[in-house]
């Protein structure tokens, strides 16, 4: 059946002032909602016309008179607002009256930007990998004459550059995190005795057969994971240059640049080493290749 | 008055008025809202905006000069009517006592300065035919 309510006018009278009243405690909205509706149909017969129905409304007044004379008197210091619920409430109050397909989407915009940008602070909080106890050369050779020098409270392991051989160290790495951490690679692009990135390796079980003896475990090259709370051995080799290094130079590192993916994201992380792991050359290498090194200049 | 239309003037007074008005209506007979609103409106320039007696109703109730019950009635639809209670009627005597104080001084007040007004606009005309 259709009512003085259905009216286009009406309907839109109705929908202002439902808008107007949102500010009001939820009982008084709908008491006054409830009384003006009896009053339009009371005033309005089914069929009005538009005309009778403009001169009603008008006689009524805008609605936001209406909801301005229900907050309180405008002649008071307060305009009313000692009436009005708090902010909180009125904000509450107001999100009620917003249809459920606003709030679906609003909650399928929430999801769409809320997951992934929860997932990457989530990913990007995770803890970076960390230096572990055990440290050691990984040739034997390279051990049996490494030079141990300290310094300021600073320690230098340094080696000798063997031209041509397979250098490098190996380090356990501890996983701090809630996640699985995947090392993809090197991001330092020069090692101690080459200018060039050394290989990174990640053994893959966390087994300490003998402390100094990583040579027991496998290795996976190109890097590999370290689960939550566990520990790696990780492996940094490279072939040293002759040329790299001149009479008596020396280069070192004291962390390691990875690249390191946890969840979707990939991030450099800096492992601080406990000591300085050294390469240097002596005359004895320098002249026994000078002439190939002359031959590869310019050295980068 | 400096600062305040002659219109603000009138809102102000109007809506310091309706209350008793509508007090006053309802002591002769329980109404409902839009027979209020229509005898109210007989009286000229009382009120402008129909829907504002609906706040000032609900105020009168909270205030416990007023009541409100619905009607179900066969032949008219269901109906809310307005009751003034004792302390409404309490107080639309105080209101009736005070207004008739109150616009016995505003007249007298009112007519001293017409009177004044109008003296100045003879010495100003004598003046003007020296």
């Amino acid at each position: 059946m259709i009512s003085a309510l259905d009216h286009p006018l009406v309907a839109g009278y109705l929908r202002e002032l439902d808008d107007a009243l949102a500010g009001l405690p939820a009982a008084d909205a709908a008491e006054l909602s409830e009384q003006l509706r009896a009053h339009l149909l009371e005033a309005l017969p089914p069929d009005a016309d538009e005309q009778t129905v403009t001169a009603v409304l008008a006689a009524l007044g805008p609605a936001s008179l209406v909801a301005a004379a229900a907050a309180g008197p405008a002649s008071g210091p307060d305009r009313g607002e000692a009436r009005r619920d708090p902010p909180l409430r009125r904000t509450v109050t107001s999100a009620r009256r917003l249809p459920a397909t606003v709030w679906l989407s609003f909650a399928a915009v929430v999801i769409a930007i809320g997951l992934p940008s929860g997932a990457l602070i989530f990913w990007h909080a995770q803890p970076s990998l960390e230096f572990y106890t055990s440290t050691a050369w990984w040739s034997q050779v390279d051990g049996a004459h490494v030079v141990e020098t300290r310094a300021a409270g600073a320690t230098q392991e340094t080696a000798p550059i063997r031209p041509g051989q397979i250098q490098g160290f190996v380090v356990t790495i501890y996983n701090p995190s809630d996640m699985t951490q995947f090392i993809t690679g090197n991001a330092n692009p020069i090692s101690p005795g080459a200018p060039v990135a050394a290989q990174i390796s990640v053994s893959t079980t966390g087994a300490v057969q003998e402390i100094g003896t990583p040579h027991a475990v496998t290795y996976r090259a190109g890097g590999g994971v370290i689960p939550p709370h566990s520990y790696r051995w990780v492996r940094v080799l490279w072939r040293s240059d002759r040329c790299y290094l001149e009479d008596g130079g020396s280069q070192g590192v004291t962390g390691l640049l990875l690249r390191v993916r946890v969840g979707w994201i990939t991030r450099t992380e800096t492992i601080e080493l406990p000591a300085e792991f050294a390469i240097t050359s002596t005359a004895a290498t320098t002249h026994a290749d000078a002439a190939y090194c002359r031959n590869r200049q310019p050295t980068p | 008055m400096s600062g305040m239309s002659e219109g603000a003037e009138t809102t102000e007074l109007r809506r310091g008025v309706l209350g008793p008005c509508v007090l006053a209506l309802l002591a002769s007979r329980p109404r409902f809202g839009l027979e209020l609103v229509r005898d109210l409106s007989h009286a000229d320039g009382l009120l402008t905006s129909e829907g504002t007696v609906y706040p000032l109703l609900n105020r009168l109730r909270d205030a416990g000069l007023v009541t409100s019950r619905w009607v179900h009635d066969d032949t008219t639809r269901p109906r809310r009517y307005y009751t003034i209670t004792d302390q409404g009627r309490e107080s639309l005597v105080a209101f009736r006592a005070d207004w008739s104080a109150f616009t016995a001084a505003v007249d007298g007040v009112l007519a001293v300065g017409a009177d004044s007004g109008r003296s100045r606009r003879v010495r100003q005309a004598s003046g003007d035919a020296k």
